[in-house]
């Protein structure tokens, strides 16, 4: 997959995983993992985009005695979804033209 | 590579990007390797399947503007750098000595001095001379931050052993 293109789409699946609650680096991997082919070091960025954009927040929490980084979804990450779902109608309706014509040729 | 050299390289490879970015790059990838132990992996294994120093870095130098390709000729120094990053730490392990062993001296012989003045082994006027070492010493104390100091010249120097060392590694390496 293009790889601009991936990231826009890992960048909606992290903001989703986040919706019912807040999440960790580790969780995100398993989540996400199934569903793309993604690394740490591909999440990483993303995350540190997503936060300075205003998508997400995060906190740091003690867990096991050791610390550990907490991501939430924010208002303005969950209109990005909305958006991606909304703009998904128009990427239907470009997919559908190159299936067709390239059907014809 | 156990998980305290996989974060040594890490924090050698991103030296360019600012303290602050840095510190938090290490405490995510801290924190998904103690994860992954806790779920039952080795920590080798951990470290392993987080990929390559220069898959990870690459992205985060990406993202801060930094052309990947000079880094990997900054990170991996000229003899010259070398010679001079050597240079530099023994002039920063000089200083540290020097300010230590003179502060210490300036107080042991004031106290020495105003004993040997007390218990009347040489004239008492040398109680007045302790007493002015140890008036310097503690000018000396207050004007230099000596733990500051130490703290930062441990810091220098051991940014300097690793990035040496990536040089000799490197060295060997290409040859």
């Amino acid at each position: 997959m293009d790889i601009q293109l991936k990231r826009g789409y890992i960048e909606v699946c992290v903001l989703a995983s986040m919706m019912k609650e807040e999440t960790y680096g580790y969780k995100l991997m398993k989540d996400i993992e199934p569903i793309m082919d993604i690394s740490e070091s591909t999440l990483y960025p993303i995350l540190k985009r997503l936060e300075t954009s205003g998508c997400i927040i995060s906190r740091s929490a003690e867990y096991n005695g050791r610390l550990r980084k907490y991501y939430a979804i924010t208002n303005q990450g969950r209109e990005r979804i909305k958006e991606f779902l909304s703009d998904w109608h128009d990427i239907e309706r470009v997919y559908n033209y190159i299936k067709e014509e390239s059907q014809n040729g | 590579m156990d998980k305290k050299e996989f974060l040594k390289a890490l924090d050698v490879a991103l030296q360019p990007i600012d303290k602050n970015e840095r510190e938090q790059t290490l405490a995510y990838y801290e924190e998904i390797i103690n994860d992954r132990c806790d779920s039952g992996m080795s920590e080798e294994e951990a470290v392993y399947s987080l990929g390559s120093i220069e898959e990870i870095t690459r992205p985060i130098l990406e993202d801060a503007g930094i052309d990947t390709d000079s880094v990997e000729s900054n990170y991996k120094m000229s003899i010259w750098d070398a010679i001079k990053t050597i240079f530099i730490g023994f002039c920063i392990v000089c200083l540290n000595i020097w300010a230590w062993a003179l502060d210490i001296t300036m107080w042991s012989s004031g106290i020495l001095y105003i004993l040997s003045g007390l218990f009347r082994m040489v004239s008492s006027k040398a109680m007045f001379a302790g007493l002015g070492l140890i008036s310097w010493a503690c000018a000396l104390a207050l004007c230099v931050p000596f733990v500051k100091l130490t703290k930062w010249s441990y810091a220098r120097i051991k940014e300097y052993i690793f990035k040496l060392k990536a040089f000799f590694e490197g060295f060997g390496g290409n040859k």
